[in-house]
């Protein structure tokens, strides 16, 4: 017999093991890790292995759904190619804090900085980066993705001003709290992208480890923020 | 949270009627996908598909929804739902399995694929005893990858999802994984 065909007879009974004292992972979780959103950390790998109920979660789940964000083909690989170039000499950079980590697009990130990049994809679901001045149109999506390397960051704040109000992407609403982010991310998007719904300018910010209301006060002031912004304009 | 998912969570909060029509369809969608998975693990159980079906949804909207409020729209609710359906068959048809064990109803695994022989039972026995002490040895990523491919049924592109690797990796660690149980098997036989 095949060792395929001695696991497959026998990987069930054989990996069967008392289920853990310990919390199950949470199915929000499991059901992010099948949307292919989030990462599972080093303890809840650990508690999958030794959980059957928890693989059998995971398991159903994963075969129930597709991976969201399309994968990129190395076609579309090439053809970003000179808008990362772009992106690395263009840079929406200001100094986040006394840490000195800063803010810096895709292309230009130091290893063990703090990075967002603006995202924005189209009906078809071709995705670019957002440079300043980038024009987008009603109904496309923009998404996010950060680096955070050296894990001195914890939290995430994401938000939009169009001269009116604010838009809440991360966190989506003014009474939650700053979106929490992996340690060691070197480049991680967003779990959800937002539509655009109306024309005009719209300006996107984004900050480490702040107040969501406090950064929301300072765009609604229309004075500086503390902040990587780029300025975006939407159009029918 | 999805703009759809937000504003069918913010008109349940309000209680809307339709809302509710429209999450009852989900949660019956998402119950009935789960169903069919892994219908062929509790073949005695498919007359209770109703009430496990209809426990589902109590469980989910009892107690002014306690448990879909639990849900705070990191991803999106019908993956959720998925998962939330998924524990709670694993649970109740286990327990609903166990009951009927007692009464006398269900058949044992074993006897059921193999008969009752004895020897054919000892063997089948000893060659699991053989595959379960091999993977003990494996850390945890590989235990994992193991269960994903061989108990779980997933292919490599749905490995790499879990293990957050490309498929095209999972499959060149499959391969070496594979090269070392065999070797630890064949030493174990």
């Amino acid at each position: 017999m095949s060792i395929e065909d001695q696991l497959g007879r026998h990987a069930r009974e054989a990996l069967e093991e008392p289920v853990p004292d310990e919390p199950h992972i949470d199915d929000e979780t499991l059901a992010l890790v099948a949307d292919g959103r989030a990462k599972l950390k080093r303890a809840q790998r650990s508690h999958l292995s030794r959980c059957h109920e928890c693989r059998d979660v995971l398991g159903v789940t994963v075969a129930l759904t597709r991976d969201e964000p399309a994968p990129r083909t190395w076609r579309w690989s090439w053809a970003l190619v000179p808008a990362i170039a772009a992106a690395a000499a263009l840079v929406l950079f200001v100094r986040a804090d006394p840490n000195d980590v800063a803010y810096q697009p895709r292309g230009v990130t130091a290893p063990d900085a703090a990075s967002v990049t603006f995202l924005a994809t189209d009906a078809e679901g071709r995705a670019r980066d957002l440079l300043p001045g980038a024009q987008l149109r009603v109904g496309e999506r923009i998404g996010f993705r950060y680096g955070n390397p050296r894990g001195a960051r914890s939290t995430l704040t994401v938000l939009g001003w169009d001269g009116d109000r604010v838009h809440w992407y991360y966190p989506d609403a003014p009474d939650k709290a700053a979106h929490a982010i992996e340690e060691d991310a070197l480049s991680e998007r967003l779990p959800f992208d937002f539509t655009v719904d109306a024309p005009g300018a719209l300006r996107l910010v984004a900050a480490f480890d702040v107040e969501p209301g406090a950064l929301a006060a300072q765009l609604r002031s229309g004075g500086e923020v503390d902040a990587a912004e780029l300025e975006v304009r939407v159009v029918e | 949270m999805p703009d759809h998912d937000r504003d069918l969570v913010r008109r349940l909060a309000s209680g809307d009627a339709a809302a509710y029509a429209v999450l009852q369809e989900q949660v019956h969608r998402a119950f009935e996908q789960v169903w069919a998975k892994v219908r062929h693990r509790y073949p005695d159980l498919e007359s209770d598909r109703l009430d496990l079906m209809q426990a589902f949804e109590i469980h989910l909207v009892n107690d002014d929804y306690r448990v879909l409020r639990t849900f705070s729209g990191r991803s999106k609710l019908s993956t959720w739902l998925f998962a939330v359906a998924m524990r709670h068959v694993s649970r109740n048809a286990q327990n609903l399995a166990k009951l009927r064990a007692r009464e006398g109803a269900s058949i044992d695994p074993d006897c059921a694929d193999e008969g009752t022989d004895p020897e054919v039972r000892t063997i089948r026995n000893a060659e699991r005893e053989v595959v379960r002490k091999a993977l003990l040895q494996l850390d945890a990523e590989d235990r994992t990858l193991v269960a994903m491919f061989y108990e779980q049924g997933l292919d490599a592109s749905q490995v790499g999802r879990v293990l957050n690797i490309s498929a095209a990796g999972v499959r060149m660690r499959k391969k070496r994984l594979l090269a070392r149980l065999e070797k630890k098997l064949h030493g174990a036989t």
